[in-house]
């Protein structure tokens, strides 16, 4: 190998190299077929080391309703019908962009299911679930589950899900929600099927969750972009009611061109032994049941709390006790926990200001104390009473509002940093996961030793954010993690958003996380507030309280 | 009822097609601009062209190509404007590079296997500097600082771990050529 080149294409992959290096590289390259072949593959190597530490994970909206499993059947049927699933609600403008992140954000379902071209082995291992989730549990009230319970943010397995009593709400990965009314049995499938074996279920599978298919004892119901319900008797016996929209449905013997379309206001009953008759349309609307169970905040469940509610001024920080769930108060990180760099200037007082955050969700005391974090590198470090421990099944969210005072515009990548990142005093440089954004104002999560999975989008600038993330750990599989940031003009819904702005793959950490750290890098000042840690969407969102 | 089969019927799909290739997009484009950071931009850049014409695109055919031919314009707009790489390559070498590269693909492909194997052979003190640069979010002068070493040593230090993995690299594949024959 030619050591000169090397160290001149060298240069040249780490931006080093001089206008007359790069004009020499280029002759070489012109004239040089041996150099052509050794650029390409030195390139290629450096290129591939540079894809294992961004683009597979340069997401950003992931949209669950996109579904590698649809089958050609379900295809088909679409094609036919002429049905196509672009959102209608994205806004015009931003159409090219959020296409554009959308692209290449999805990809995550699909790289996963591929080979990675290099499998970095320094990396948190990646192991693959033998059995992938499909489904996320949104909704749990007054339910009495057979077997294991679930809980709210629960990721679903295929299986059986038995419900005695109560009402469930699901969002399968293909996008369909359904609301499931005890008693009931269900087997989850795919995530765009279900088989129904009793009960009743409401089905809502729009924009792009189109093709969601629900098998009965006695029929095969396929969603053609629409709201309908099933009701499954114990002789079998299926009604269909279509609220909004048409469903294609058919005995579940029948032959495919026997397949027939049920219109909105429709209902047919199909008996057991796959007659259809007419029915009058009966039942409530998706939205019906979610009203009446009347999802509401549950900050009772919060597993810590810091709302930083000090009178305004400096306070010492071995005085930042207040709050709940912690071990200890806030301090700077220790001798052993400095990494980069491995000085640390933080202030030994932490400055409480009030009432400089636009605070738009419903927040109690949300404008009142809050923490300022100076135009500097800062870090301090919080313990927490209850650990998250990775190693078990389990799901954990977070919520923090952030207010960036002023969005540097003086570079392409100003040194501008802040991020939570929940660690592990036990070890405490390689198990952590950290949310935030790095120098491009993206939202990022980094795991492990440092692997970033970033969003290309930008976070809405000199605004009031509020950052929201979900850690699925699993004890045996890859943990999920999942990171939203909210724009003062978003709404929060009652239950977890069926996107997010990044979404991580081949996470897999065993850790017990005990130690939360704040850490801001930069010139400009920065607000904290409202840290909230549960085990719920609604115990961290937040929702309004129940409107009864 | 006209049905396009020749169409990509949904975004979705085409979303799908554009993410199983959206690295070795990556990889492509570093090939004419190595920067990673660069690239990226590009890589997003041609996300978008792609969508603007996705409905150009014959779903009987291959999706890479296509999209690299995308990408190739969308580096070369890159080049033209961005005052460090306008000088670089010019349109006859970059046609070329990218022939070439396509006469290597199943060599390169190959060379990306043995490198994961590399990697891990290389020393704790090197792996350190590739996780911290390469997987990291780590600037080399996070780095320099963070070892007490100077930036050109880093830089240096870098130079000396690829050329170790593209030896390491070298001679596994010739291993693996000599254990074919």
């Amino acid at each position: 190998m030619n050591e000169d080149l090397q160290n001149l294409i060298s240069r040249v992959c780490d931006h080093q190299a001089t206008e007359s290096e790069l004009a020499q590289l280029a002759q070489r390259l012109r004239s040089d077929v041996s150099a052509r072949d050794e650029y390409l593959r030195y390139v290629d190597l450096h290129a591939a080391l540079c894809d294992e530490a961004l683009p597979t994970f340069e997401s950003d909206i992931v949209d669950y309703r996109t579904d590698p499993h649809r089958t050609d059947l379900h295809r088909g049927v679409l094609a036919q019908t002429g049905s196509h699933n672009h959102s209608e609600t994205r806004a015009a403008l931003g159409w090219i962009a959020t296409a554009a992140a959308i692209l290449i954000a999805v990809g995550f379902g699909f790289l996963a299911l591929r080979r990675p071209a290099v499998e970095m082995p320094n990396r948190n291992s990646v192991t693959v679930a033998a059995v992938p989730a499909i489904a996320t549990m949104l909704l749990s009230d007054d339910c009495r589950w057979q077997g294991g319970g679930f809980s709210e943010g629960q990721r679903l397995n295929p299986g059986r899900v038995g419900l005695d009593q109560g009402t469930a709400v699901l969002r399968f990965d293909g996008g369909a929600e359904l609301v499931l009314v005890g008693p009931a049995t269900i087997d989850l499938q795919t995530s765009t099927s279900v088989l129904v074996h009793l009960g009743d279920v409401v089905v809502r599978a729009t924009d792009g969750a189109e093709g969601f298919v629900v098998l009965t004892p006695t029929s095969e119901v396929i969603d053609l972009g629409t709201e309908f319900a099933v009701k499954v008797r114990r002789s079998g016996a299926t009604e269909v009611h279509v609220m909004d929209g048409e469903v294609s449905y058919r005995g579940i013997n029948a032959a495919q061109e026997l397949t027939e379309i049920l219109h909105a206001g429709q209902g047919v009953m199909i008996d057991p032994q796959g007659r259809p008759t007419a029915v009058p349309m009966n039942s409530p609307r998706f939205q019906d049941f979610v009203n009446r169970v009347n999802p509401g905040s549950r900050a009772d469940l919060l597993i810590a709390y810091e709302g930083f509610n000090y009178s305004p001024g400096v306070l010492p920080l071995t005085e930042s006790t207040v709050g709940k769930g912690w071990a200890g108060p806030w301090r700077k990180r220790s001798d052993q926990e400095r990494t980069i760099p491995s000085t640390d200037d933080s202030p030994d007082d932490l400055e409480i200001v009030h009432g400089q955050m636009n605070v738009t969700w419903p927040v109690p005391g949300g404008r009142l104390g809050m923490l300022k974090l100076p135009g500097d590198n800062v870090y301090y470090v919080r313990p927490l009473k209850r650990t998250i421990d990775l190693d078990h099944d389990g799901v954990t969210f977070f919520c923090l509002m952030v207010r960036e005072t002023q969005r540097r515009m003086d570079s392409d990548q100003p040194k501008e940093r802040l991020r939570l990142t929940f660690r592990s005093s036990r070890d405490y440089r390689t198990q952590a996961i950290s949310f935030g954004h790095g120098p491009g104002y993206r939202p990022t999560v980094q795991t492990g030793d440092g692997v970033a999975h970033t969003s290309p989008i930008l976070l809405p600038a000199e605004q009031t954010t509020l950052w929201i993330g979900k850690i699925v750990s699993r004890k045996q599989g890859e943990d999920e993690i999942y990171f939203r940031v909210y724009g003062e003009s978003d709404v929060l819904d009652y239950a977890e958003p069926a996107t997010w702005h990044v979404v991580t793959r081949g996470v897999n950490l065993d850790a017990h996380l005990d130690l939360v750290l704040l850490s801001s890098v930069g010139k400009t000042a920065r607000l904290i507030d409202e840290l909230r840690i549960g085990p719920t969407w609604r115990s961290v969102a937040p929702i309004l309280e129940s409107k009864e | 009822m006209t049905i396009e089969t020749n169409k990509i019927d949904s975004h979705e799909e085409f979303m799908r097609r554009f993410l199983e290739c959206q690295r070795g997009l990556l990889r492509y484009v570093m090939c004419f601009v190595p920067n990673a950071h660069d690239a990226r931009d590009i890589v997003q850049n041609t996300a978008v062209a792609l969508w603007k014409k996705h409905d150009q695109y014959d779903a009987a055919e291959p999706f890479m190509p296509w999209a690299c031919r995308f990408a190739l314009n969308e580096t070369r707009m890159f080049m033209r404007t961005d005052q460090r790489w306008k000088h670089f390559l010019d349109d006859e070498t970059m046609n070329v590079l990218a022939s070439r590269r396509r006469e290597l693909a199943n060599e390169l492909d190959e060379r990306r296997i043995h490198l994961r194997e590399c990697v891990r052979k290389l020393p704790p003190h090197q792996r350190s500097i590739v996780d911290n640069y390469y997987f990291g979010d780590h600037s080399i002068e996070q780095l320099a600082e963070s070892t007490q070493r100077s930036v050109q040593a880093i830089y240096k230090a870098l130079q000396r771990i690829r050329s170790s993995l593209m030896q390491c690299v070298q001679r596994r594949q010739d291993a693996a050529l000599g254990a074919e024959r």
